[in-house]
């Protein structure tokens, strides 16, 4: 049941923004949904942004600055962009939409809805 | 050329235990709990897979014998010692691990408790003995460890939501 709900949030977030792969992952690296190309491997991608998450946090936390909202890293072509959803779960999505924007507006909304389901 | 060590007829190399705490702390400290638990659960799994894999080919052992052969090695190899209480028809239980070397490791280094368990490594590699072994996907995660000043750690087998 929560599966499908999860499952539910990255198919929406996929018709509102242009969105080439997506997942949810708990804090330490578990793939719990995805919306993955073929060619990705799952298990990799979502220890590797936990890992880059919880990176980001030890970094930010060294300097004082707090918890960081998101993640953005940025390609010639396209963005990997991971915020937290929780404190269990973090979202992540591939994303080449030039509107940024809207992209980062719509995975706060994914991320909290995922955060109430979990 | 230097002289290897060999263990089991397998080239392998040995490392104190402060050696092991001093590597998986910095670990920690650099990536934090939740990014140095990804990084190393997806890395003890992959060992976990690989090491599965080769005895299933050395011995051409399958499903719970293929489990115990591998228990028996990484009780030799000086891992602590596994005992594995899961359902294999439903992938659920625990595994008890007495003297985790990691766990040992930690508290070698740091001299005192830590705040959250450390075995985050061997959490993975039972995983995926576990999957490589029956081809199931399960999610094991730590429950009690040594380094909290429990007696063992205990490490809970749970079916992968997304199964096979």
């Amino acid at each position: 049941m929560k599966k499908e709900l999860l499952d539910n949030i990255l198919n929406d977030l996929k018709n509102v923004v242009s969105i080439e792969a997506s997942a949810i992952v708990t804090r330490s690296g578990l793939l719990i949904s995805a919306d993955l190309p073929q060619n990705m491997g799952g298990e990799t991608f979502a220890a590797m942004s936990a890992t880059i998450l919880g990176a980001a946090e030890t970094a930010t936390l060294e300097m004082k600055k707090g918890v960081p909202e998101r993640v953005v890293i940025t390609t010639e072509e396209e963005k990997i962009i991971t915020v937290g959803a929780g404190e269990k779960a973090l979202l992540v999505c591939i994303t080449s939409d030039p509107n940024l924007e809207l992209v980062l507006e719509e995975l706060e909304k994914a991320a909290e809805k995922v955060e109430k389901i979990l | 050329m230097t002289q290897e060590l060999i263990i089991g007829g397998i080239v392998s190399v040995a490392f104190t235990r402060r050696t092991m705490g001093i590597m998986f702390t910095s670990i920690y400290d650099i990536l934090g709990k939740n990014g140095a638990d990804a990084l190393l659960y997806n890395a003890g799994r992959n060992v976990g897979r690989a090491f599965v894999e080769k005895e299933k080919e050395i011995t051409k052992s399958e499903n719970i014998e293929l489990l115990n052969k591998c228990i028996q090695i990484d009780i030799d190899a000086g891992f602590g010692k596994f005992e594995y209480n899961v359902d294999f028809n439903k992938f659920e239980g625990e595994v008890k691990l007495y003297d985790s070397f990691l766990a040992k490791s930690w508290i070698e280094f740091t001299k005192k408790k830590q705040e959250y368990p450390v075995c985050a490594f061997l959490a993975g590699y039972i995983a995926g003995i576990i999957e490589s072994t029956f081809r199931k996907k399960v999610v094991v995660e730590e429950k009690e460890c040594i380094a909290l000043g429990n007696k063992l750690c205990l490490f809970e087998v749970k079916k992968h939501i997304f199964g096979d």
